[in-house]
């Protein structure tokens, strides 16, 4: 699949420009949190290209993109150690040849808002505080895999980015949702901590 | 908790981070030049410099496109490690070289009117742009700095780090919970929760976003592990048991109760081990390994109620380390070597706090 093959591509050598390696389900995730920015800017699921599930444990995964990225690891363009990955110097140069292509603007632009998550907080605050994303959030308690696009959290993920929207005008860089998004989250967690729910 | 609970935390959650000066500053500033701002402090001068060595204010200017430089040239950041600073500025340029501009620096105001300028006092991160002060939420209470604290894909490196920077000198707010005395002499009745959230809450910020970090709610005999990591999409499960030994009071604050020494650690270890097991029993091809983390806060001959102690004692089982002898429950390939987290006394309070010790 032609959307899942460029994202995999985009992010695998977005995530080695920033901790120079990375782990399998980071590669999942910020493609999940690239799909919320989408839908934020007013994408429709079915433009994303490709679904993604909640696994038991609410992280969010896509089988599209893991064939993808199967297919980079048997070529060689990204290599494995102790399961962390790490891209090739000439797999980054496509990457980058590609993210500056016009018809990928979009697209590479969400994948970059994405990852200016990670580069404000961190990977693992990252991944803690999309465990409050509503979405991901009713997969876990649900304790089964569900397609998270057609969950019932995904209403409630729309209402929230439509108070937010009041604060980030049409045309402002896709960062700012991704950042105020997690912000959002990461407040969250902190306040279930006071409220002594985890 | 009611889900119309969390709601209205969400709610509360979204408006905080409206009302916050973040999307004022995120949205007036270029977007670039703050991304270049915070990979600098996260992958260079954080990495350099740990922000508790900062005793006044840190200052870092982005200096705009083409200007000339300013101040001495910094050669080499990580010649700064481990020193103490007090007043710093810096100015980072186009080519990514760094110059010390203390001395040089004028108001922040004037220095930020054409430029973004970070600034870190107090456990505060700000960023200034055209002359206005936007303040940075905290919301990763693992780090001093929201931009400091490196990213860990091992989590035993984690656990280190965490036993230095955090239980060490017991900085960690949830951490604080555990103590009695503000002398750091005895924990209070009962301090697993405290003890195990803080690493927790450490693990879970700090750990790569391929971890998950969930705590283990059926704590009993049968279920002796407090925090699960899992590792990728759960091909590895990593079981973190948390025990304490030290001295504890009773729930009235009136007498000390509990005394738990190597044995205590010893019975742990052998939990895990049998923990392990069953488990292993349940989930299958999954790779299990078990890490046991000790929280040690043994003195030497306390008595309650007595209020001072030589500073010796009090420091005396610092380096001294647990006696598990030849455990076959630690000698398994699937635990790790335990983590032993010592927690100092504060050694100025302890006379000072009379009445509570």
């Amino acid at each position: 699949m032609l959307e899942a093959k460029i994202d995999c591509i985009l992010l695998s050598a977005a995530l080695c420009k920033e901790n120079e390696q990375f782990m399998l389900s980071e590669l999942h995730l910020f493609a999940y949190l690239a799909c919320l920015v989408g839908l934020f800017q007013g994408w429709s699921v079915s433009q994303w290209g490709y679904a993604f599930w909640g696994t038991e444990d609410g992280a969010p995964f896509s089988d599209a993109l893991q064939q993808e990225f199967d297919v980079l690891v048997e070529c060689g363009a990204v290599l494995v150690t102790e399961s962390l990955y790490r891209c090739e110097s000439e797999q980054i140069r496509i990457a980058d040849q590609l993210a500056v292509m016009s018809s990928m603007a979009d697209r590479s632009g969400l994948i970059d808002a994405s990852l200016s998550g990670l580069r404000f907080y961190g990977s693992g605050f990252v991944r803690n505080a999309m465990n409050s994303d509503p979405v991901l959030s009713n997969v876990r308690k649900a304790h089964s895999g569900r397609n998270l696009m057609i969950e019932e959290g995904m209403a409630l993920l729309h209402s929230h980015f439509e108070k937010l929207r009041r604060v980030v005008p049409p045309g402002s860089s896709p960062k700012v949702p991704s950042i105020l998004w997690l912000a959002t989250l990461g407040e969250v967690n902190k306040r279930k901590e006071v409220h002594g729910e985890h | 908790m009611a889900s119309t609970n969390l709601d209205s935390i969400f709610d509360a959650s979204l408006d905080a981070i409206i009302d916050s000066k973040l999307p004022k500053l995120l949205l007036g500033c270029d977007m670039n030049a703050i991304e270049r701002v915070v990979h600098f402090l996260r992958h260079k001068l954080y990495v350099a410099i740990d922000p508790r060595s900062i005793s006044g204010t840190l200052s870092l200017r982005l200096a705009p496109s083409g200007a000339s430089p300013r101040g001495t040239q910094f050669a080499d950041l990580n010649a700064l490690t481990g020193e103490a600073i007090e007043t710093m500025a810096l100015e980072l340029h186009d080519n990514g070289r760094l110059y010390d501009v203390t001395g040089l620096f004028g108001s922040v105001e004037a220095e930020s009117a054409n430029a973004v300028v970070y600034m870190y006092a107090n456990k505060t991160d700000t960023i200034w742009f055209s002359g206005t002060r936007s303040v940075i939420p905290a919301l990763n209470d693992t780090a001093d700095s929201q931009f400091s604290g490196n990213t860990f894909f091992f989590l035993a490196e984690a656990i280190r780090e965490y036993a230095h920077t955090h239980a060490l000198n017991s900085t960690c707010f949830i951490l604080q919970g555990a103590w009695h005395d503000d002398g750091r002499l005895f924990l209070r009745a009962r301090p697993e929760a405290p003890l195990r959230n803080s690493l927790k809450q450490f693990l879970a910020n700090r750990l790569a976003g391929g971890f998950s970090v969930e705590l283990e709610q059926n704590v009993d005999g049968s279920h002796p592990v407090d925090i699960r990591v899992i590792k990728e999409l759960k091909p590895r499960l990593m079981l973190v048991e948390v025990k304490w030994i030290g001295d504890s009071v009773n729930e009235a604050g009136t007498a000390s109760t509990v005394s738990y020494r190597d044995q205590r650690a010893i019975d742990g270890a052998n939990q895990l081990a049998t923990y392990i097991d069953a488990q292993r029993s349940q989930v299958g091809h999954v790779e299990i390994v078990g890490y046991y983390v000790i929280f040690d806060a043994r003195r030497k001959g306390l008595k309650f109620g007595q209020t001072t102690y030589p500073e010796a004692d009090l420091r005396h089982y610092r380096d001294k380390e647990i006696l598990f002898g030849d455990l076959a429950s630690l000698k398994r390939f699937d635990v790790e070597t335990p983590f032993r987290i010592y927690m100092e006394p504060k050694i100025g309070v302890v006379g000072s706090k009379a009445g509570k010790v």
